[in-house]
């Protein structure tokens, strides 16, 4: 079981560690700190883009969707982080977290445990799920989406992941929220 | 011409960047990520495109990442 003790303790240890691992390990303390809380934090955003392209992207926050917004807030305030609007910062270490939502937008079937290299785990969104947010965030905003950069990210994590994607279920998606223009091509 | 050494920026960086991404973070007046504003020609894209692709492959054949079940991934970050 993780304790804020051991939390307080990473902190002080990952900060000389590459950002991506510091990330990553921070994220699976956090985890494994929340789970005997019933609470399941989902990484969403950069930082999967940046796990499901190896490290090629790169984000400086840590967006997690979760119950317990409260909780994070009593523990990331313990462990010395500074909130700025929605977002917690640990300068020291050089991290960033968000707690956007507590509703994944998309499915909690497709979600993804990983196992680090030290056992411990986190869960992340689907693959299909993050490509539909990149497109649907400049789906409708955008002239010319195709040429924004996450239209970019999108397309390469389908190139990436192709032949273990549920095609059927990114098709489905991309047609109801209606973006399926843009990604038909693919 | 100025000369500046490796040391000297590499000194100037750990002296001040952390300080300098805390102020960015607190005074940045949107907290949504800036996008680059210069569009990669088709080439550039798919030049990254391969890249990327042969990155994920090499850890997969490096076993840094393996598929352990239907939804749920050993993964290596290293």
């Amino acid at each position: 079981m993780t304790t804020v003790e051991d939390l307080q303790e990473a902190l002080t240890y990952l900060k000389d560690r590459p950002k991506f691992e510091r990330q990553l390990e921070f994220t699976a303390l956090l985890t494994e700190y929340f789970k005997c809380k019933g609470i399941k934090p989902i990484v969403v955003g950069g930082l999967s883009v940046e796990i499901y392209t190896r490290n090629d992207y790169h984000t400086h926050d840590i967006d997690l969707v979760s119950d317990g917004w409260n909780l994070y807030n009593d523990l990331l305030t313990k462990l010395g982080f500074t909130r700025t609007e929605r977002e917690w910062y640990h300068v020291e270490s050089e991290m960033a977290i968000e707690v956007p939502s507590n509703n994944l937008e998309g499915s909690l079937d497709h979600v993804f445990e990983l196992v680090l290299p030290n056992g411990k785990t986190l869960y992340i969104i689907g693959i299909e799920d993050i490509i539909i947010h990149r497109i649907e965030g400049i789906a409708f905003t955008l002239k010319y989406p195709k040429e924004d950069e996450d239209y970019e990210w999108a397309y390469r994590m389908f190139l990436i992941h192709k032949n273990d994607l549920d095609l059927d279920y990114l098709v489905e998606q991309a047609r109801k929220l209606n973006i399926y223009h843009l990604i038909e091509e693919w | 011409m100025r000369t500046i050494t490796l040391e000297k920026i590499d000194n100037n960086i750990n002296e001040n960047r952390t300080r300098a991404n805390a102020i960015i973070r607190t005074s940045s007046r949107t907290l949504c990520r800036k996008k680059k504003s210069r569009t990669r020609t088709p080439g550039e894209v798919k030049a990254l495109n391969e890249i990327s692709i042969a990155r994920w492959q090499k850890a997969v054949r490096a076993g840094k990442v393996k598929k352990l079940g239907k939804r749920s991934m050993y993964y290596d970050y290293s």
